[in-house]
């Protein structure tokens, strides 16, 4: 497992740094932990420390979700079946849904996830003990054209039910968590309690932790 | 004006009637696709410039609210004129690579359309960038 986390840099912000929430519309009590691939790392690796991460935050139950996926939902839950991964379809047409969640029950099919869903970003979030997606979330998705392009808004304004959610983009190669203070020191104390590795962080955080 | 926008004037007269006269009408008909579509004339140019015509004439004639009427006419039939409508259409069609590009939703955007924002696109702040430009063609 070291060797995995040597591949990543880190960066955690508690609270979130005042400029960046100002700048991105988020509440300032929330949390910030940013996990980024080293330039010489393969990138298969690093998804499958990615996956592995993700799996150990979620305490394996996890959700994912494709934001402003490149090719048909529909398409996607075809390729996910032919995975043998649980998801769920969300609207009335099955060929043309408007929003698709997926349930990988293992740290490989997280990995699929990352060749499957070809969107901008996906999100993964912890499933709780019911597996199922929260209403609240749902009703925020739906409205998610007033965000304006800020995908994250609508899954963080559920943050009090959910605590954290966990965005990768793939054209960053970078995992950004952001959620409950708590939450993210969880996370953090996960990453460091399975490995040493080299991370960074602001003063306002030295202090805190 | 449109003998002297098409380039088919042997000789210029005094006035209108002796431009007509030695109009080439052979060769108006026989002008080439690239020029009938720099002209607009597939995109309904011709109905702009009857139009504008129309109003312009309404808008002398008239008087008070009626005339500030057949003006506004005028302005908005001049932005679909042989000359102009590459330009309206220019503007119309930046603004809406804008909106397909930009940092908006992409509900509403054909999905053919929204599939450009895989190679290129600007992005608000996120996982510890700024503004940036993002996509798969993009190097930095």
């Amino acid at each position: 497992m070291v060797a995995i986390l040597n591949k990543f840099k880190y960066h955690i912000e508690i609270p979130i740094d005042e400029r960046d929430a100002k700048r991105r519309n988020f509440s300032t009590s929330l949390a910030k932990f940013i996990i980024r691939m080293k330039t010489h790392a393969v990138i298969n690796d690093v998804l499958v420390g990615f996956s592995k991460l993700i799996w150990t935050f979620c305490n394996k139950r996890v959700f994912s979700q494709p934001i402003n996926s490149f090719i048909d939902l529909g398409k996607c839950a075809m390729l996910l079946e032919r995975a043998k991964i649980d998801y769920i379809i969300h609207g009335r047409k099955r060929s043309n849904p408007w929003l698709l969640t997926a349930k990988p029950n293992s740290v490989i099919k997280i990995t699929k996830l990352f060749k499957i869903f070809d969107a901008e970003a996906i999100v993964f979030f912890p499933a709780g003990e019911k597996r199922m997606v929260p209403l609240q979330l749902l009703v925020k998705l739906r409205q998610s054209s007033k965000y304006g392009g800020q995908y994250e808004r609508p899954y963080l304004e559920t943050v009090n039910g959910i605590r954290f959610f966990i965005f990768f983009a793939k054209s960053h190669m970078s995992l950004e968590i952001m959620g409950t203070n708590n939450s993210i020191i969880e996370c953090f104390l996960k990453v460091v309690n399975q490995g040493k590795s080299s991370w960074s962080w602001r003063d306002k955080t030295e202090q805190e932790i | 004006m449109v003998i002297y926008d098409a380039g088919t004037v042997v000789e210029q007269g005094d006035d209108m009637r002796g431009c007509l006269k030695h109009f080439d009408y052979r060769r108006w008909e026989r002008r080439s696709i690239w020029t009938k579509l720099k002209r607009g004339e597939y995109f309904g140019t011709g109905y702009g410039e009857y139009a504008a015509y129309w109003y312009a004439q309404r808008s002398l004639e008239a008087k008070g609210v009626a005339k500030a009427a057949y003006t506004l006419g005028g302005y908005l039939s001049s932005l679909w004129l042989p000359n102009t409508w590459w330009q309206t259409a220019g503007t119309l069609g930046i603004a809406y690579m804008a909106r397909v590009l930009g940092p908006f939703p992409t509900k509403g955007v054909p999905r053919f359309l929204q599939r450009i924002r895989r190679y290129i696109r600007f992005d608000p702040p996120h996982h510890g960038k700024g503004w940036h430009v993002d996509g798969e063609w993009w190097p930095f």
